[in-house]
Protein backbone atom coordinates (compact mmCIF):
# COMPACT_ATOMS: atom_id res chain seq x y z
CA UNK A 1 0.00 0.00 0.00
CA UNK A 2 1.36 3.36 -0.99
CA UNK A 3 2.11 5.65 1.93
CA UNK A 4 0.42 9.01 1.22
CA UNK A 5 1.97 11.95 3.04
CA UNK A 6 -0.42 14.68 4.06
CA UNK A 7 0.44 18.34 3.91
CA UNK A 8 1.88 19.24 7.27
CA UNK A 9 4.15 22.29 7.30
CA UNK A 10 4.88 21.85 10.97
CA UNK A 11 6.47 18.56 10.13
CA UNK A 12 8.48 20.36 7.47
CA UNK A 13 9.56 22.93 10.01
CA UNK A 14 10.55 20.17 12.36
CA UNK A 15 12.57 18.48 9.65
CA UNK A 16 14.34 21.73 8.86
CA UNK A 17 15.16 22.28 12.50
CA UNK A 18 16.74 18.88 12.97
CA UNK A 19 17.99 17.55 9.64
CA UNK A 20 19.70 18.71 6.50
CA UNK A 21 18.42 17.43 3.20
CA UNK A 22 21.05 14.70 2.96
CA UNK A 23 20.08 13.47 6.41
CA UNK A 24 16.48 12.93 5.48
CA UNK A 25 15.06 9.49 4.93
CA UNK A 26 13.83 8.72 1.43
CA UNK A 27 10.15 9.11 2.40
CA UNK A 28 11.00 12.42 4.10
CA UNK A 29 12.76 13.63 0.97
CA UNK A 30 9.69 12.72 -1.02
CA UNK A 31 7.57 14.68 1.41
CA UNK A 32 9.88 17.74 1.26
CA UNK A 33 10.13 17.75 -2.49
CA UNK A 34 6.38 17.56 -2.70
CA UNK A 35 6.17 21.06 -1.22
CA UNK A 36 9.50 22.58 -2.23
CA UNK A 37 10.99 22.78 -5.69
CA UNK A 38 14.47 21.49 -4.92
CA UNK A 39 16.86 20.40 -2.18
CA UNK A 40 18.54 23.83 -2.46
CA UNK A 41 15.32 25.55 -1.57
CA UNK A 42 15.06 23.29 1.42
CA UNK A 43 18.53 24.26 2.53
CA UNK A 44 17.88 27.93 1.88
CA UNK A 45 14.69 27.89 3.91
CA UNK A 46 16.51 26.05 6.64
CA UNK A 47 19.18 28.78 6.73
CA UNK A 48 16.50 31.49 6.87
CA UNK A 49 14.78 29.75 9.72
CA UNK A 50 18.02 29.52 11.68
CA UNK A 51 18.85 33.13 10.97
CA UNK A 52 15.44 34.23 12.27
CA UNK A 53 15.85 32.24 15.45
CA UNK A 54 19.47 33.37 15.86
CA UNK A 55 18.81 37.04 15.49
CA UNK A 56 15.79 37.01 17.72
CA UNK A 57 17.91 37.76 20.76
CA UNK A 58 19.43 40.78 19.08
CA UNK A 59 16.24 42.73 19.37
CA UNK A 60 16.11 45.55 21.80
CA UNK A 61 14.49 44.45 25.04
CA UNK A 62 12.18 47.04 26.50
CA UNK A 63 10.87 47.36 30.00
CA UNK A 64 7.61 48.94 30.94
CA UNK A 65 7.72 52.06 33.03
CA UNK A 66 6.48 52.37 36.59
CA UNK A 67 4.10 55.09 35.51
CA UNK A 68 2.25 52.67 33.27
CA UNK A 69 1.89 50.17 36.06
CA UNK A 70 0.69 52.86 38.47
CA UNK A 71 -2.00 53.93 36.01
CA UNK A 72 -3.13 50.36 35.49
CA UNK A 73 -3.25 49.60 39.21
CA UNK A 74 -5.22 52.79 39.87
CA UNK A 75 -7.73 51.72 37.27
CA UNK A 76 -7.91 48.28 38.86
CA UNK A 77 -8.60 49.75 42.31
CA UNK A 78 -11.24 52.10 40.98
CA UNK A 79 -12.98 49.33 39.08
CA UNK A 80 -13.04 46.94 42.00
CA UNK A 81 -14.09 49.62 44.45
CA UNK A 82 -17.03 50.43 42.24
CA UNK A 83 -18.13 46.87 41.66
CA UNK A 84 -16.90 45.21 44.78
CA UNK A 85 -20.30 44.16 46.05
CA UNK A 86 -22.13 44.05 42.79
CA UNK A 87 -19.95 41.81 40.68
CA UNK A 88 -21.85 38.57 40.39
CA UNK A 89 -18.97 37.04 38.57
CA UNK A 90 -16.64 37.94 41.42
CA UNK A 91 -19.12 36.51 43.92
CA UNK A 92 -19.40 33.35 41.88
CA UNK A 93 -15.65 33.01 41.73
CA UNK A 94 -15.47 33.59 45.46
CA UNK A 95 -18.06 30.92 46.21
CA UNK A 96 -16.98 28.46 43.55
CA UNK A 97 -13.26 28.93 43.04
CA UNK A 98 -11.92 26.79 40.24
CA UNK A 99 -9.15 24.29 40.66
CA UNK A 100 -10.38 23.27 44.08
CA UNK A 101 -12.08 20.15 45.21
CA UNK A 102 -15.76 20.36 46.01
CA UNK A 103 -15.14 20.20 49.74
CA UNK A 104 -12.85 23.21 49.57
CA UNK A 105 -15.37 25.44 47.85
CA UNK A 106 -16.75 28.08 50.22
CA UNK A 107 -20.27 27.63 48.91
CA UNK A 108 -20.27 23.98 49.91
CA UNK A 109 -18.74 24.77 53.27
CA UNK A 110 -21.38 27.39 53.98
CA UNK A 111 -24.12 24.99 52.96
CA UNK A 112 -22.79 22.37 55.35
CA UNK A 113 -22.61 24.94 58.13
CA UNK A 114 -26.18 26.05 57.50
CA UNK A 115 -27.35 22.43 57.49
CA UNK A 116 -25.63 21.79 60.82
CA UNK A 117 -27.21 24.89 62.36
CA UNK A 118 -30.64 23.93 61.05
CA UNK A 119 -30.26 20.37 62.27
CA UNK A 120 -29.18 21.60 65.69
CA UNK A 121 -32.17 23.87 65.83
CA UNK A 122 -34.51 21.01 65.01
CA UNK A 123 -32.91 18.75 67.60
CA UNK A 124 -33.04 21.48 70.23
CA UNK A 125 -36.70 22.09 69.56
CA UNK A 126 -37.44 18.37 69.62
CA UNK A 127 -35.80 17.92 73.03
CA UNK A 128 -37.73 20.81 74.54
CA UNK A 129 -41.14 19.71 73.40
CA UNK A 130 -43.14 17.03 75.21
CA UNK A 131 -42.30 13.53 74.14
CA UNK A 132 -45.05 12.49 71.89
CA UNK A 133 -44.16 9.73 69.56
CA UNK A 134 -47.72 9.16 68.51
CA UNK A 135 -48.74 12.43 67.08
CA UNK A 136 -51.57 10.89 65.16
CA UNK A 137 -53.01 9.01 68.11
CA UNK A 138 -56.72 9.44 68.45
CA UNK A 139 -57.46 9.86 72.09
CA UNK A 140 -60.94 9.27 73.40
CA UNK A 141 -62.68 12.46 74.27
CA UNK A 142 -63.41 12.70 77.94
CA UNK A 143 -65.93 15.11 79.25
CA UNK A 144 -66.15 16.10 82.82
CA UNK A 145 -69.48 16.94 84.14
CA UNK A 146 -69.90 18.73 87.39
CA UNK A 147 -73.11 18.22 89.00
CA UNK A 148 -74.87 20.87 90.93
CA UNK A 149 -74.64 20.74 94.67
CA UNK A 150 -77.30 18.53 96.05
CA UNK A 151 -78.23 20.87 98.79
CA UNK A 152 -81.65 22.23 98.14
CA UNK A 153 -81.67 20.71 94.71
CA UNK A 154 -85.40 20.72 94.89
CA UNK A 155 -85.31 24.46 95.02
CA UNK A 156 -82.41 25.39 92.83
CA UNK A 157 -81.64 23.17 89.96
CA UNK A 158 -79.52 23.80 86.92
CA UNK A 159 -78.89 27.46 87.35
CA UNK A 160 -76.94 28.99 84.57
CA UNK A 161 -75.87 32.53 84.25
CA UNK A 162 -73.61 33.62 81.50
CA UNK A 163 -73.81 37.33 81.98
CA UNK A 164 -70.98 39.01 83.72
CA UNK A 165 -72.71 42.19 84.60
CA UNK A 166 -76.35 42.21 85.31
CA UNK A 167 -78.46 45.25 85.90
CA UNK A 168 -81.98 45.34 87.09
CA UNK A 169 -83.55 47.97 84.98
CA UNK A 170 -86.57 49.89 86.10
CA UNK A 171 -89.64 49.91 84.02
CA UNK A 172 -90.05 53.27 82.47
CA UNK A 173 -93.72 53.53 83.13
CA UNK A 174 -94.56 53.30 86.82
CA UNK A 175 -97.81 51.84 87.86
CA UNK A 176 -100.13 54.56 89.04
CA UNK A 177 -103.18 52.86 90.30
CA UNK A 178 -104.09 49.55 91.71
CA UNK A 179 -106.45 48.96 88.84
CA UNK A 180 -103.75 49.26 86.24
CA UNK A 181 -102.51 45.84 85.21
CA UNK A 182 -98.96 45.02 85.93
CA UNK A 183 -96.64 45.72 83.09
CA UNK A 184 -94.87 42.91 81.44
CA UNK A 185 -91.25 43.51 80.76
CA UNK A 186 -90.21 42.11 77.46
CA UNK A 187 -87.34 39.79 77.18
CA UNK A 188 -84.58 40.81 74.83
CA UNK A 189 -82.77 38.29 72.66
CA UNK A 190 -79.79 38.49 74.95
CA UNK A 191 -81.94 37.46 77.91
CA UNK A 192 -80.50 34.93 80.28
CA UNK A 193 -82.94 33.41 82.59
CA UNK A 194 -82.34 32.25 86.09
CA UNK A 195 -84.04 29.06 85.21
CA UNK A 196 -81.11 28.25 83.05
CA UNK A 197 -78.73 28.48 85.91
CA UNK A 198 -77.06 25.16 86.30
CA UNK A 199 -74.07 23.65 87.95
CA UNK A 200 -71.73 25.83 85.93
CA UNK A 201 -73.03 28.83 87.71
CA UNK A 202 -70.12 30.03 89.74
CA UNK A 203 -71.26 31.83 92.82
CA UNK A 204 -67.71 32.78 93.62
CA UNK A 205 -67.57 34.89 90.57
CA UNK A 206 -67.42 38.54 91.42
CA UNK A 207 -70.15 39.49 89.02
CA UNK A 208 -72.44 36.78 90.18
CA UNK A 209 -71.75 37.70 93.74
CA UNK A 210 -72.83 41.22 93.07
CA UNK A 211 -75.90 39.98 91.33
CA UNK A 212 -76.88 37.86 94.28
CA UNK A 213 -76.34 40.74 96.65
CA UNK A 214 -78.43 43.01 94.52
CA UNK A 215 -81.19 40.44 94.30
CA UNK A 216 -81.09 39.92 98.02
CA UNK A 217 -81.41 43.61 98.64
CA UNK A 218 -84.29 43.81 96.25
CA UNK A 219 -85.87 40.90 97.99
CA UNK A 220 -85.64 42.68 101.32
CA UNK A 221 -87.17 45.77 99.87
CA UNK A 222 -90.04 43.83 98.43
CA UNK A 223 -90.55 42.12 101.75
CA UNK A 224 -90.74 45.52 103.44
CA UNK A 225 -93.26 46.68 100.91
CA UNK A 226 -95.32 43.57 101.51
CA UNK A 227 -95.34 44.23 105.20
CA UNK A 228 -96.35 47.82 104.67
CA UNK A 229 -99.16 46.73 102.44
CA UNK A 230 -100.42 44.24 104.99
CA UNK A 231 -100.24 46.90 107.68
CA UNK A 232 -102.13 49.27 105.44
CA UNK A 233 -104.80 46.67 104.78
CA UNK A 234 -105.21 46.17 108.50
CA UNK A 235 -105.54 49.90 109.00
CA UNK A 236 -108.08 50.04 106.18
CA UNK A 237 -110.13 47.28 107.68
CA UNK A 238 -110.02 49.01 111.03
CA UNK A 239 -111.08 52.22 109.44
CA UNK A 240 -113.91 50.53 107.61
CA UNK A 241 -115.06 48.96 110.83
CA UNK A 242 -115.01 52.33 112.44
CA UNK A 243 -116.88 53.80 109.49
CA UNK A 244 -119.49 51.19 109.89
CA UNK A 245 -119.81 52.28 113.44
CA UNK A 246 -119.57 55.97 112.66
CA UNK A 247 -120.50 56.98 109.15
CA UNK A 248 -119.60 60.60 109.71
CA UNK A 249 -115.93 59.80 109.76
CA UNK A 250 -113.78 60.06 106.73
CA UNK A 251 -113.82 57.09 104.45
CA UNK A 252 -110.62 55.75 102.99
CA UNK A 253 -110.78 54.22 99.63
CA UNK A 254 -109.52 50.77 99.38
CA UNK A 255 -107.49 51.58 96.38
CA UNK A 256 -105.64 54.33 98.07
CA UNK A 257 -104.68 52.11 100.90
CA UNK A 258 -104.22 48.92 99.00
CA UNK A 259 -102.10 50.23 96.22
CA UNK A 260 -100.02 53.17 97.17
CA UNK A 261 -98.27 54.56 94.13
CA UNK A 262 -94.60 54.17 94.16
CA UNK A 263 -93.00 57.48 93.58
CA UNK A 264 -90.02 57.81 91.41
CA UNK A 265 -87.77 58.45 94.35
CA UNK A 266 -89.08 55.41 96.13
CA UNK A 267 -87.94 53.12 93.40
CA UNK A 268 -85.02 51.07 94.40
CA UNK A 269 -82.00 51.63 92.36
CA UNK A 270 -78.75 50.10 93.26
CA UNK A 271 -75.53 51.44 91.99
CA UNK A 272 -72.34 49.59 92.34
CA UNK A 273 -69.04 51.22 92.84
CA UNK A 274 -67.69 49.91 89.58
CA UNK A 275 -68.81 51.67 86.48
CA UNK A 276 -71.24 49.92 84.22
CA UNK A 277 -72.74 48.04 87.12
CA UNK A 278 -76.24 49.19 87.56
CA UNK A 279 -79.03 47.32 89.20
CA UNK A 280 -82.43 48.84 89.04
CA UNK A 281 -85.62 47.27 90.17
CA UNK A 282 -88.64 47.28 87.97
CA UNK A 283 -90.90 50.17 88.42
CA UNK A 284 -93.92 48.43 89.80
CA UNK A 285 -96.49 48.99 92.43
CA UNK A 286 -96.77 47.06 95.63
CA UNK A 287 -99.75 45.16 94.49
CA UNK A 288 -97.88 44.19 91.37
CA UNK A 289 -95.22 42.43 93.26
CA UNK A 290 -97.32 39.42 93.75
CA UNK A 291 -98.67 39.40 90.27
CA UNK A 292 -95.62 40.56 88.43
CA UNK A 293 -93.52 37.66 87.46
CA UNK A 294 -90.83 39.28 85.45
CA UNK A 295 -87.86 41.36 86.44
CA UNK A 296 -85.61 42.79 83.90
CA UNK A 297 -81.88 42.73 84.35
CA UNK A 298 -79.69 44.68 82.05
CA UNK A 299 -75.98 44.75 81.59
CA UNK A 300 -74.28 47.81 80.28
CA UNK A 301 -75.41 47.32 76.77
CA UNK A 302 -77.55 44.23 76.90
CA UNK A 303 -80.68 43.91 78.84
CA UNK A 304 -81.10 40.64 80.52
CA UNK A 305 -84.20 39.41 82.06
CA UNK A 306 -84.58 37.07 84.93
CA UNK A 307 -87.94 35.56 84.79
CA UNK A 308 -89.16 34.53 88.16
CA UNK A 309 -91.92 32.72 86.46
CA UNK A 310 -89.45 30.63 84.57
CA UNK A 311 -87.57 30.01 87.73
CA UNK A 312 -90.56 28.62 89.38
CA UNK A 313 -92.31 26.80 86.63
CA UNK A 314 -91.36 24.83 83.67
CA UNK A 315 -87.61 24.34 83.72
CA UNK A 316 -86.91 22.65 86.98
CA UNK A 317 -86.75 25.97 88.64
CA UNK A 318 -86.74 26.99 92.19
CA UNK A 319 -90.19 27.35 93.40
CA UNK A 320 -93.16 29.44 92.76
CA UNK A 321 -91.85 32.93 93.05
CA UNK A 322 -94.89 35.06 92.95
CA UNK A 323 -94.25 37.31 95.83
CA UNK A 324 -91.49 38.87 97.78
CA UNK A 325 -91.31 36.09 100.28
CA UNK A 326 -90.64 33.50 97.70
CA UNK A 327 -88.08 35.66 96.05
CA UNK A 328 -86.41 36.23 99.38
CA UNK A 329 -86.37 32.52 99.85
CA UNK A 330 -84.60 32.07 96.57
CA UNK A 331 -82.00 34.58 97.47
CA UNK A 332 -81.51 33.02 100.83
CA UNK A 333 -80.76 29.77 99.14
CA UNK A 334 -78.46 31.41 96.69
CA UNK A 335 -76.62 33.08 99.49
CA UNK A 336 -76.35 29.84 101.35
CA UNK A 337 -74.95 28.21 98.31
CA UNK A 338 -72.53 31.02 97.87
CA UNK B 1 3.28 38.61 49.25
CA UNK B 2 1.68 35.42 50.41
CA UNK B 3 -1.89 34.23 50.28
CA UNK B 4 -2.82 31.35 52.57
CA UNK B 5 0.83 30.45 52.83
CA UNK B 6 1.29 30.39 49.06
CA UNK B 7 3.37 32.89 47.11
CA UNK B 8 1.69 34.70 44.26
CA UNK B 9 4.65 34.15 41.99
CA UNK B 10 4.06 30.41 42.28
CA UNK B 11 0.46 30.57 41.21
CA UNK B 12 -0.54 29.91 37.63
CA UNK B 13 -1.68 32.69 35.36
CA UNK B 14 -5.20 31.35 35.48
CA UNK B 15 -5.32 31.26 39.28
CA UNK B 16 -4.01 34.78 39.44
CA UNK B 17 -6.62 35.92 36.98
CA UNK B 18 -9.40 34.33 39.02
CA UNK B 19 -8.11 36.11 42.08
CA UNK B 20 -7.92 39.35 40.15
CA UNK B 21 -11.52 38.86 39.08
CA UNK B 22 -12.52 38.83 42.72
CA UNK B 23 -10.63 42.07 43.27
CA UNK B 24 -7.28 40.79 44.46
CA UNK B 25 -4.88 43.61 43.71
CA UNK B 26 -1.73 41.64 44.43
CA UNK B 27 -2.73 38.93 41.98
CA UNK B 28 -3.34 41.50 39.29
CA UNK B 29 -0.02 43.15 40.04
CA UNK B 30 1.71 39.80 39.64
CA UNK B 31 0.04 39.27 36.28
CA UNK B 32 1.16 42.70 35.17
CA UNK B 33 4.73 41.96 36.16
CA UNK B 34 4.69 38.70 34.23
CA UNK B 35 3.32 40.04 30.98
CA UNK B 36 3.94 43.74 30.78
CA UNK B 37 7.47 43.54 29.42
CA UNK B 38 6.69 40.69 27.05
CA UNK B 39 3.73 42.51 25.66
CA UNK B 40 5.67 45.73 25.44
CA UNK B 41 8.29 44.08 23.28
CA UNK B 42 5.62 42.34 21.26
CA UNK B 43 3.87 45.61 20.56
CA UNK B 44 7.19 47.20 19.89
CA UNK B 45 7.92 44.66 17.15
CA UNK B 46 4.45 44.66 15.80
CA UNK B 47 3.96 48.41 15.81
CA UNK B 48 6.96 49.56 13.86
CA UNK B 49 9.46 49.82 16.65
CA UNK B 50 7.59 52.66 18.27
CA UNK B 51 8.34 52.39 21.96
CA UNK B 52 5.88 55.02 23.11
CA UNK B 53 3.13 53.50 21.07
CA UNK B 54 4.00 50.09 22.48
CA UNK B 55 3.87 51.52 25.99
CA UNK B 56 0.48 53.03 25.31
CA UNK B 57 -0.80 49.79 23.91
CA UNK B 58 0.38 47.85 26.95
CA UNK B 59 -1.45 50.24 29.23
CA UNK B 60 -4.55 50.09 27.05
CA UNK B 61 -4.42 46.33 27.03
CA UNK B 62 -4.31 46.08 30.83
CA UNK B 63 -7.10 48.63 31.11
CA UNK B 64 -9.18 46.32 28.94
CA UNK B 65 -8.19 43.47 31.19
CA UNK B 66 -9.45 45.40 34.22
CA UNK B 67 -12.79 46.26 32.66
CA UNK B 68 -13.37 42.91 30.97
CA UNK B 69 -11.94 40.62 33.61
CA UNK B 70 -15.26 38.82 33.84
CA UNK B 71 -14.95 37.70 30.23
CA UNK B 72 -12.08 35.42 31.04
CA UNK B 73 -13.62 31.99 31.03
CA UNK B 74 -12.61 29.03 33.07
CA UNK B 75 -10.63 26.45 31.12
CA UNK B 76 -9.02 28.98 28.82
CA UNK B 77 -5.32 29.72 28.87
CA UNK B 78 -4.56 33.20 30.09
CA UNK B 79 -1.52 33.57 27.83
CA UNK B 80 -3.47 32.92 24.67
CA UNK B 81 -6.32 35.09 25.88
CA UNK B 82 -4.16 38.10 26.54
CA UNK B 83 -2.30 37.68 23.27
CA UNK B 84 -5.52 37.40 21.35
CA UNK B 85 -6.45 40.80 22.80
CA UNK B 86 -3.04 42.13 21.86
CA UNK B 87 -3.37 40.78 18.33
CA UNK B 88 -6.75 42.37 17.88
CA UNK B 89 -5.27 45.67 18.99
CA UNK B 90 -2.49 45.26 16.44
CA UNK B 91 -4.98 44.48 13.71
CA UNK B 92 -6.84 47.65 14.52
CA UNK B 93 -3.57 49.53 14.35
CA UNK B 94 -2.73 48.09 10.97
CA UNK B 95 -6.08 49.12 9.64
CA UNK B 96 -5.34 52.65 10.54
CA UNK B 97 -4.05 53.93 7.23
CA UNK B 98 -2.16 56.90 8.44
CA UNK B 99 -0.28 54.87 10.97
CA UNK B 100 0.60 52.23 8.41
CA UNK B 101 1.83 54.80 5.93
CA UNK B 102 3.92 56.52 8.55
CA UNK B 103 5.38 53.20 9.61
CA UNK B 104 6.24 52.28 6.04
CA UNK B 105 7.92 55.60 5.55
CA UNK B 106 10.00 55.17 8.67
CA UNK B 107 10.94 51.64 7.74
CA UNK B 108 11.94 52.65 4.24
CA UNK B 109 14.02 55.44 5.65
CA UNK B 110 15.71 53.06 8.03
CA UNK B 111 16.43 50.57 5.32
CA UNK B 112 17.85 53.22 3.04
CA UNK B 113 20.41 54.14 5.64
CA UNK B 114 21.68 50.61 5.86
CA UNK B 115 24.42 49.55 3.50
CA UNK B 116 23.92 45.83 3.48
CA UNK B 117 26.99 45.05 1.49
CA UNK B 118 29.42 46.84 3.79
CA UNK B 119 27.87 45.91 7.07
CA UNK B 120 29.82 43.80 9.47
CA UNK B 121 28.37 40.85 11.31
CA UNK B 122 26.86 42.91 14.08
CA UNK B 123 25.36 45.24 11.59
CA UNK B 124 24.27 42.29 9.53
CA UNK B 125 22.18 41.03 12.37
CA UNK B 126 20.54 44.39 12.88
CA UNK B 127 20.04 44.78 9.19
CA UNK B 128 18.59 41.35 8.96
CA UNK B 129 16.06 42.11 11.67
CA UNK B 130 15.13 45.36 10.01
CA UNK B 131 14.70 43.63 6.70
CA UNK B 132 12.78 40.89 8.36
CA UNK B 133 10.43 43.40 9.94
CA UNK B 134 10.01 45.10 6.62
CA UNK B 135 9.16 41.86 4.93
CA UNK B 136 6.76 40.86 7.65
CA UNK B 137 4.98 44.20 7.36
CA UNK B 138 4.24 43.29 3.76
CA UNK B 139 2.36 40.23 4.86
CA UNK B 140 -1.22 40.25 5.88
CA UNK B 141 -1.86 40.74 9.56
CA UNK B 142 -2.81 37.14 10.27
CA UNK B 143 0.43 35.71 8.85
CA UNK B 144 2.46 38.37 10.56
CA UNK B 145 0.87 37.73 13.94
CA UNK B 146 1.20 34.01 13.53
CA UNK B 147 4.86 34.31 12.64
CA UNK B 148 5.55 36.63 15.56
CA UNK B 149 3.83 34.41 18.03
CA UNK B 150 5.63 31.36 16.72
CA UNK B 151 9.20 32.64 16.43
CA UNK B 152 9.32 35.64 18.71
CA UNK B 153 7.05 34.58 21.54
CA UNK B 154 7.74 30.88 21.01
CA UNK B 155 4.13 29.81 21.23
CA UNK B 156 3.18 26.30 20.21
CA UNK B 157 0.95 25.67 17.22
CA UNK B 158 -1.90 24.76 19.54
CA UNK B 159 -1.56 27.91 21.61
CA UNK B 160 -1.50 30.05 18.49
CA UNK B 161 -4.59 28.38 17.18
CA UNK B 162 -6.35 29.07 20.47
CA UNK B 163 -5.23 32.67 20.57
CA UNK B 164 -6.24 33.32 16.98
CA UNK B 165 -9.30 31.08 17.19
CA UNK B 166 -8.40 29.12 14.11
CA UNK B 167 -7.40 25.53 13.36
CA UNK B 168 -3.89 24.20 13.84
CA UNK B 169 -3.72 23.40 10.14
CA UNK B 170 -4.34 27.03 9.31
CA UNK B 171 -1.52 28.06 11.62
CA UNK B 172 0.87 25.57 10.01
CA UNK B 173 -0.06 26.74 6.56
CA UNK B 174 0.48 30.39 7.45
CA UNK B 175 3.88 29.63 8.95
CA UNK B 176 5.02 27.63 5.94
CA UNK B 177 4.08 30.28 3.41
CA UNK B 178 5.54 33.05 5.56
CA UNK B 179 8.82 31.21 5.80
CA UNK B 180 8.83 30.57 2.08
CA UNK B 181 8.13 34.25 1.41
CA UNK B 182 10.89 35.39 3.75
CA UNK B 183 13.30 32.99 2.12
CA UNK B 184 12.66 34.75 -1.14
CA UNK B 185 12.81 38.27 0.26
CA UNK B 186 15.96 37.80 2.32
CA UNK B 187 18.17 36.75 -0.59
CA UNK B 188 20.43 39.72 0.09
CA UNK B 189 21.54 38.17 3.35
CA UNK B 190 22.85 34.99 1.81
CA UNK B 191 26.27 35.52 3.36
CA UNK B 192 24.73 35.81 6.74
CA UNK B 193 22.42 32.91 6.18
CA UNK B 194 25.19 30.66 4.91
CA UNK B 195 27.26 31.60 7.95
CA UNK B 196 24.46 30.45 10.16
Amino acid sequence: MKNEFTYDPEDLESLMMHKSFIELYPEERTFVLKHLSSPDEYESMRSTLFAILETKGDDEVLSSTEGTKANVMDAFRAENKKEKWFSLNGLFILLFPPNRSWIQKPAFQMAIFAAVIFGGFLIFNGSNSEPDNQLAELKPKTTTETKAPKADSAVIDNIEVEAEEITVEANETPAETIDKPAQTIETTPETIEISNLDANFDLRDETNEKTVKALKKESNRLADLQENREAAEEDTSLAMDAQDKDESKTTLTTGDLASPVLEQDTQTTLFFTEPNYNLTTPDIAINEISSSKTFKFTETDVAQTISTETISAEKRAVTEVSNADDLAKVFTLLEAAY
Amino acid sequence: MRLFGKAYNKLSDEDLMHLAQSGNESAFSELYDRYADRLLNYFFKMLWKDKEMAEDYVQELFMKLVKNAGQFQEGRTFKTWIYSIANNMCKNAYRHHEVVERANTELNHSLETVDFQRADVEHDHNSFRLKLDQCLSKLDENKQITFRMRYDEEYSIKEISEALTCSEGTVKSRLFYTLKFLNTELKGFEHLLKKE
